[in-house]
């Protein structure tokens, strides 16, 4: 899962895992601080966001001007795709919002399961005091708190907020907070105790495991704002978390059953075994194709284009294929090509593999053939096979998700160790490939006549034939230069860490001298190039580059990042030293320089 | 020459026209500008003159020259990154209205730092402002029937959150419409006119009584296209993002648009507006420019981890010709007051459909100005388009004009 945009494509493990943890904090600040807006505490602390919050919320439910029909129609309160439902249902408490005239206006998941418990369902306009004395009939273990609560939603506005403790005769406890809001509303909050512990325990694993997880929960995070999504979107990304879940458990077992099959066993468990590792690939097969469509429908597959032979996709089908075709007795010929395409060679395989195993896996008798040829600036892959064929009228429907026109296959001996029966998905990834890389797909076929499935490549424009690598790379090129950074984390030290990374060079960073030297050490190499900025917590700027110098030789050259007339006295040191000094705010030019000198020394 | 003011009340000739709601546009140097838009707007009697001056002109030479211009009518006004007059848009101009007293009555309040405005002190001044209205009208007793209220303010000042929506709220059904005040760069603050003088980082507020049925109109349709961007660093109160995608913002941004990060010029920002999903839906975010470090500054509410998304730009005219057009099948309205954002007008130029904009606003009656923020409702909003027609009043005015409130 690496093709979301709020990760740029050049980004390292390291980078990738702590800017998605700074994105998850962010969601999650934002998250903690609209329930503050939402219990509406102080409404003159209300921030120009929050207010922006409310306010469209308000608007959107009061109809726009002009439209109104139209605009109601696409967020009413309560409507799942609305996003300010989106952020109530990711809220970590029970929220139940009261308009102005006191009617239930909106509320979240978290606060139907409370009340759920005493017996109250939540319907839209339902009336505060209803619903106070509702709760308040119920059977609870301490009568006075309910009573205050409905005493509390029968007054008048304004009233201090109250909170009241409601014991269950099972022992739970419910936290109700009451609170009246700005604009003569009402603010009901549910917290269960064990909820609460429970989401800060969540809150802290953000911060501790691993970058999948950080990943999905930022993808979690987003979709649950984000209105836009269509509800199919949802699904894939739903898939995709699932998916990713899956996989690993799976891993492991198959990897305990491969340990286990290693051991001595009797034939009849040699045999459970065996069938136990078929059973796995399946499913690993299975979940493999639910996650690659989900990332085609989702997006988060991103076609990188460049040119390459095709020769290159061909010869690993024909072995990936060749042998399964020829156990099923099936002739499987690939037309050997020379023909150079553009388009990204990962989804391209995937599609051509899929199209590949269709083939071999619905043909019974006769013949499978691979191969391409010129049609006019394209070039025409056609996989051809001797199978049943698809009749005209569902020619459309084979690329739907779990569409299998042979419900009664699969052929047993199309199930080798591995191999999972047709499960309807390998069409749709096909479609979903082409048409995220802008390849028309063909199909010619007829009931017993077989089934001709062409993708349409560009070829790829002679001469320029090659992996076309960053445009910044081109024009400066620092050969992989071991740039040491010494500076306080921030904007700065990732400005020019990017930018250093895309002059080529490795760049190195550390936030102290004692951090710095560690690196050093890290790397195992003198760095060939220092820069620091003027204070570090635990050494000024020149002492670290002496440092770091009398450990590794003055063989570095050395930049300290300040403006030079700034501090004449610090220029002179510096000077004498042999530290050239670099403006804060360069263009970069000034940089680049410097690195220039000091790769050619 | 004074011949570019032009009256839509003139050009139509009819009875009521001579004392409908008065417009008028002029770009004469120098004091003559004054003089033209007072021909243009004519006698009145106004309850309320609003003008909306180029930050080319001398302002102050403007305000020297106002005490007594427009009778003892309340002038308001602000500056612009753009005059939207009665043939549509203008530049280094002043375009004026005057809402004539017969139909009208208002009541304004300046606040001097709207930036530091809380949402009580805002409530209350609401309140306070339409109770004044309402005993200055029951003393007259000449009730007018609807209801509408407007603010024009300083975008630098960043307090149209508060101020919109505490109006939004008081005001109820009736409209609240506003625009916020900048320089064509988005760089420097915007100047209101108000009590006679022009002054940053402040905003004036007015609530209208009319005989004129208002009706409001946003445009803000946004088309969201997939890159994302989370704000991992913002400065909420200067609406400043520092960080998106724990990256540079200005960087982040110029990469998922495809741009280069030293060629964020007012053009490439409206070519790759911003929109943020709220209320169930998205709003377009306007970006004023980007700092020397790095930082973005937007025309609207920002805050860590919210979830920006690149959108396609609108089709301004199409939208707004089709808007213009709803609003006038009943009848034109005698007058459209019109805020809509300077990253609309920039895309409007860039796609060679100004004329055709102009066009539909001369059709509509409108004036008002380009904006770097507009209200609508408790909405504060940048990179849209907030209008309130005004139609001729049912069945009529009094033949005299009523007494001066």
């Amino acid at each position: 899962m690496t093709g979301s945009t709020l990760l740029r494509p050049d980004d390292g493990p390291a980078r990738r895992t702590e800017k998605l943890r700074r994105i998850a904090a962010a969601l999650i600040r934002r998250a903690e601080g609209g329930g503050a807006a939402a219990e509406g505490t102080a409404p003159d602390a209300l921030s120009g966001p929050a207010l922006f919050l409310m306010a469209a919320a308000k608007e959107t439910a009061a109809g726009a001007p002009g439209r109104p029909a139209a605009r109601r129609a696409e967020a009413a309160p309560g409507d799942p795709a609305s996003e300010t439902q989106a952020v109530l249902d990711a809220l970590p408490l029970g929220v139940c919002v009261f308009d102005g005239a006191r009617r239930l206006s909106a509320w979240n998941r978290r606060a139907e399961d409370a009340v759920a418990g005493a017996g109250v369902r939540l319907t839209r306009g339902t009336a505060l005091e209803a619903l106070a004395g509702d709760l308040a009939r119920r059977r609870w273990q301490d009568r006075d708190a309910p009573r205050r609560l409905a005493g509390w939603a029968a007054g008048d506005a304004p009233r201090p907020p109250l909170t009241v403790e409601l014991r269950d005769v099972r022992g739970g406890t419910l936290d109700v907070r009451a609170q009246a809001m700005p604009a003569g509303g009402a603010l009901l909050t549910f917290e269960d105790v064990g909820a609460e512990r429970e989401a800060l325990r969540r809150l802290h694993e953000v911060n501790e495991t691993l970058e999948t997880r950080v990943l999905e929960r930022t993808e979690a995070l987003i979709a649950a704002r984000d209105a836009a999504e269509t509800a199919n979107r949802e699904k894939t990304r739903f898939l995709a978390a699932a998916g990713h879940d899956l996989l690993q458990p799976l891993n492991a077992a198959r990897l305990f059953l491969a340990a286990l099959r290693e051991t001595e066993l009797d034939p009849g468990q040699a045999r459970i075994a065996e069938r136990l590792g078929g059973a796995f690939g399946s499913v690993d097969a299975l979940l493999g194709a639910l996650l690659d469509i989900s990332r085609l429908e989702a997006g988060a597959a991103r076609p990188e284009v460049r040119s390459f032979p095709l020769s290159r996709l061909f010869d690993p089908l024909r072995d990936e294929f060749g042998a399964l075709a020829e156990q099923k007795g099936l002739r499987f010929r690939i037309a050997p090509s020379a023909a150079e395409v553009r388009s990204d060679p990962g989804l391209l395989r995937r599609a051509l593999q899929n199209l590949a195993a269709n083939a071999v896996r619905y043909t019974r008798t006769g013949t499978v053939l691979i191969g391409a040829r010129r049609r006019g600036s394209d070039v025409a892959i056609e996989i051809r096979d001797t199978g049943p064929g698809i009749p005209r009228e569902l020619q459309r429907a084979v690329f739907e998700a779990f569409r299998r026109l042979h419900p009664e296959d699969p052929d047993p001996q199309a199930r080798p160790d591995g191999d999972v029966p047709g499960m309807g998905l390998g069409l749709a990834i096909v479609e979903r490939a082409c048409g995220l890389l802008g390849h028309p797909l063909e199909v010619e076929s007829a009931p017993g006549r077989g089934s001709c499935f062409r993708v349409l490549v560009p070829r790829a424009t002679p001469g320029v034939a090659g992996e076309v690598g960053p445009p910044s790379a081109i024009d400066f090129d620092l050969g992989e230069m071991i740039v040491l950074l010494a500076m306080p984390e921030g904007g700065a030290r990732t400005a020019l860490l990017r930018r250093l990374e895309a002059w080529g060079a490795c760049p190195v960073a550390a936030a102290d001298l004692a951090g710095a030297v560690e690196a050093v050490a890290d790397l195992g190499a003198a760095p060939e190039m220092i820069l620091a900025a003027p204070d570090l917590e635990d050494a000024s700027g020149l002492e670290t580059i002496r440092t770091l110098r009398g450990y590794f030789g003055r063989s570095a050259a050395a930049l300290l990042a300040t403006d030079p007339s700034s501090d004449p006295a610090l220029g002179r040191e510096a000077e004498a030293e042999d530290v050239e000094l670099l403006p804060l705010g360069d263009d970069g030019g000034r940089l680049r320089a410097a690195l220039a000198v000091a790769r050619d020394f | 020459m004074s011949f570019d003011v032009e009256s839509r009340g003139e050009r139509f000739g009819l009875g009521r026209a001579a004392a409908g709601v008065r417009r008028a546009v002029s770009a004469a140097p120098g004091a003559r500008a004054l003089e033209a838009l007072r021909g243009g707007l004519g006698d009145g009697p106004f309850a309320l003159v609003m003008l909306f001056v180029s930050p080319d002109r001398d302002r102050e030479a403007l305000a020297a020259a106002l005490p007594g211009a427009f009778g003892d009518a309340v002038v308001i006004g602000c500056t612009t990154a753009g005059e939207i007059g009665p043939e549509g848009y203008a530049g280094g101009a002043i375009a004026a209205v005057g809402l004539p007293r017969r139909d009208f009555a208002a009541t304004t309040r300046t606040i001097e730092a709207a930036g530091s405005v809380r949402l009580s002190d805002a409530t209350a001044l609401a309140r306070e402002m339409q109770g004044e209205l309402e005993r200055r009208l029951a003393d007259a007793a000449r009730p007018l029937g609807r209801r509408f209220g407007l603010m024009l303010s300083d975008g630098a000042a960043a307090g149209e959150d508060a101020l919109a929506f505490a109006f939004g709220e008081a005001l109820g059904p009736a409209p609240f419409l506003g625009g916020s005040a900048g320089d064509p760069d988005g760089i420097g603050p915007g100047f209101v006119l108000s009590g006679g003088r022009f002054a940053c980082g402040g905003a004036t507020l007015a609530l209208v009584e009319t005989r004129c049925r208002p009706a409001p109109l946003r445009l803000d349709r946004m088309k969201a296209g997939e890159p994302r961007m989370v704000v991992t660093g913002a400065d909420a109160s200067g609406r400043r993002v520092t960080e998106l995608n724990g990256e540079p913002a200005a960087e982040e941004y110029a990469r998922l648009a495809g741009l280069s990060v030293d060629a964020l010029d007012a053009a490439a920002l409206a070519a790759h507006p911003l929109a943020a999903a709220a209320g169930g839906r998205l709003h377009p975010r306007a970006l004023r420019g980007a700092d020397p470090d790095g930082a973005l500054r937007f025309a609207a509410a920002v805050e860590e981890g919210m979830v920006l998304r690149l959108a396609e730009p609108p089709d301004v005219a199409t939208e707004l010709e089709d808007a213009l057009g709803d609003l006038a099948r009943g009848g034109a309205p005698e007058a459209t007051l019109v805020f809509e954002s300077v990253l609309r007008r920039r895309e409007a130029e860039a796609s060679q459909a100004a004329a055709r904009i102009s066009a539909a606003f001369a059709a509509a009656n409108a004036v008002g100005f380009t904006s770097w923020g507009e209200q609508a409702g408790r909405l504060h909003g940048s990179g849209t388009l907030s209008a309130l027609a005004l139609y001729p009043p049912e069945g009529g005015s009094p033949s005299t004009p009523g007494g001066a409130p």
